[in-house]
């Protein structure tokens, strides 16, 4: 396992949102944490890039305990987190975005390959980009830090369907390279079309159904309990 | 009219005085939300420093380096101790507070109480023809000096990758650190020169604004009101900040001297009011 979580027990001061979550992320492959809004999606991904660390519990990246690391040392150990939101720096511009992150030069340029619409953009103030261009630039500085882990939260949220499409593209292509990615979301079309493995969280990070995406996508009546879908 | 320019220079050159002494303060407010009272004291320990020096025969470009460094080393050691203070203003306030009466006492005992005459370099005495008017050539040196470092740290924020990381931490501090950013290391750095720059408003702006015990609070109420009135964390809007602070300071005292607080905190109340994360900045969580 590339990533670990051992049953981790997260607070936001005195609210008690993860209670016991444990999650395994496989080399290489893509892990789905699946769930309604409010069960503890964020704050799992909070608690394993090392925002909001957990009070109890650990987390392991490639074995080695992370989680007393702070964050920016954790990114360094080869986890990087596309947030949700994206939370791209607004004032920097798209290249000023990458370069803050980067380890090198052949980085950036590797991205610039990879998504050419941002290199088209690059003076561009990142907080004028469309949403989808956000989210390219999200996952471009992520990948900048050269992540052996790419950790990405609700990435479909808030972008029109076409493109939900390219960017499904994008991250399978990610996962072809090697890159173990560990994905949160609502949208279980999506989810499960990338996915591997997938989980469904219920509530406060209980973790209601582990098993391969496959199987979740046969198992109508756990997403319909869990997920609300109708199937 | 010659009166109006020399009026609007003498606004001017006050007003780089106080952007370098705040320049240091709005980055490390804005940026690193550490909230220093200290910083008045930068200015104290630069002009003494000079004064000092200057009078056992140091040469006086040597005076401004040291007094540079003093502040740099001053700025490391409030550093230091105000890293168990983690984000709490209130104690970062009451802390910095009390080093600034210590410092305060020490230079009392060190210098004594009389105000301090600080030297001038002898190219720097006298006026210049500037065609209109005859205008002192060291408040010219002042405005030169302000814009010069204006420019470097402009440069510095846009043009370095420090600079950008910096910008980072503004936009968004927990991002910033989930990209790898060592914020302690920059809040350090940033710190330190800040400190150093405020030591170099008081080795070149103590001519104007004299060096005396209490100078230090005076200085620091200036500063506090310029990173308000121009937005904590950028350098544009301390520079625009000094401008309006220097202008409004040197236009009431020429006019109505007894309203010059009145007038600074007036600026500040219509400011706060109509445009509370002021001039340039972003809004302070
Ligand atoms: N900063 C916070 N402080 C307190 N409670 C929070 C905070 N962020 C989230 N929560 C609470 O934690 C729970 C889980 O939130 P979150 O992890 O964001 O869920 P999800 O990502 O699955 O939608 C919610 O009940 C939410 O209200
Ligand atoms: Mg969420």
């Amino acid at each position: 396992m590339i990533l670990q979580a051992n049953d981790v027990h997260t607070w936001y001061g005195t609210s008690y949102v993860l209670q016991g979550t444990s999650i395994e992320v496989p080399e290489s492959q893509c892990t789905a944490v699946l769930g309604r809004n409010g069960v503890g999606k964020t704050t799992l991904v909070r608690t394993i890039c090392g925002f909001t660390p957990p009070g109890r519990g650990e987390v392991r990246l490639r074995g080695e305990r992370i989680d007393a690391m702070p964050a920016h040392r954790i990114v360094r150990q080869g986890l990087a987190v596309v947030p949700q939101g994206r939370r791209v720096f607004k004032n920097l511009s798209v290249e000023e975005n990458l370069q803050v992150a980067a380890v090198d030069r052949a980085r950036v340029a590797e991205v610039w390959e990879r998504f050419p619409r941002l290199h088209e953009r690059r003076s561009s103030v990142a907080g004028r980009l469309s949403g989808g261009e956000q989210q390219m630039l999200a996952i471009g500085r992520a990948l900048v830090t050269d992540p052996t882990v790419l950790v990405l939260d609700e990435p479909t949220e808030g972008l029109a369907p076409a493109i939900t499409e390219s960017l499904l593209g994008m991250l399978q292509e990610l996962k072809r390279s090697g890159v173990s990615l560990l994905l949160t979301e609502q949208s279980v079309g999506f989810a499960l079309a990338l996915a591997d493995t997938a989980y469904v969280m219920s509530s406060r990070g209980q973790i209601a159904y582990a098993g391969t995406a496959a199987a979740l996508a046969a198992d109508a009546s756990v997403q319909e309990k869990h997920l609300g879908v109708a199937v | 009219m010659d009166y109006w320019i020399a009026l609007l220079l003498n606004a001017i050159s006050f007003g780089m005085v106080l952007f370098l002494l705040s320049a240091g303060l709005t980055l490390t407010l804005g940026t690193m939300r550490l909230l220093n009272l200290t910083h008045g004291s930068f200015f104290l320990v630069g002009a003494y420093v000079t004064f000092e020096l200057e009078r056992h025969g140091v040469d006086l470009a040597l005076a401004w380096g040291a007094a540079v460094l003093a502040t740099a080393l001053c700025g490391a050691v409030v550093f230091v101790l105000l890293r168990p203070t983690g984000e709490d203003h209130l104690r970062q306030t009451l802390l910095t507070f009390g080093v600034l009466f210590v410092i305060a006492d020490a230079a009392l005992v060190i210098v004594g109480g009389d105000p301090a005459i600080l030297p001038r370099p002898g190219f720097l005495e006298g006026t210049l023809d500037l065609g209109l008017l005859d205008y002192p050539k060291y408040r010219l040196f002042l405005v030169a000096v302000g814009l010069g470092m204006a420019g470097l740290l402009f440069w510095f924020q846009y043009r370095t990758r420090a600079g950008m990381m910096l910008r980072a931490v503004v936009d968004d501090p927990e991002m910033a650190r989930g990209v790898g950013i060592n914020p302690t290391v920059l809040a350090a750095v940033t710190f330190v020169v800040g400190a150093g720059i405020a030591g170099l408003s008081g080795a070149l702006g103590g001519v104007l604004l004299g060096a005396f015990p209490g100078v230090d609070l005076q200085v620091l109420l200036f500063a506090l009101v310029v990173v308000i009135v121009g937005g904590a964390g950028s350098i544009g809007g301390a520079l625009a900040g000094s401008v309006v602070i220097g202008l409004v300071n040197t236009v009431t005292i020429a006019f109505a001297p007894g309203l010059a607080l009145f007038s600074m905190f007036g600026v500040m109340l219509a400011i706060l009011t109509l445009r509370p994360q002021g001039i340039a900045g972003k809004a302070l969580a």
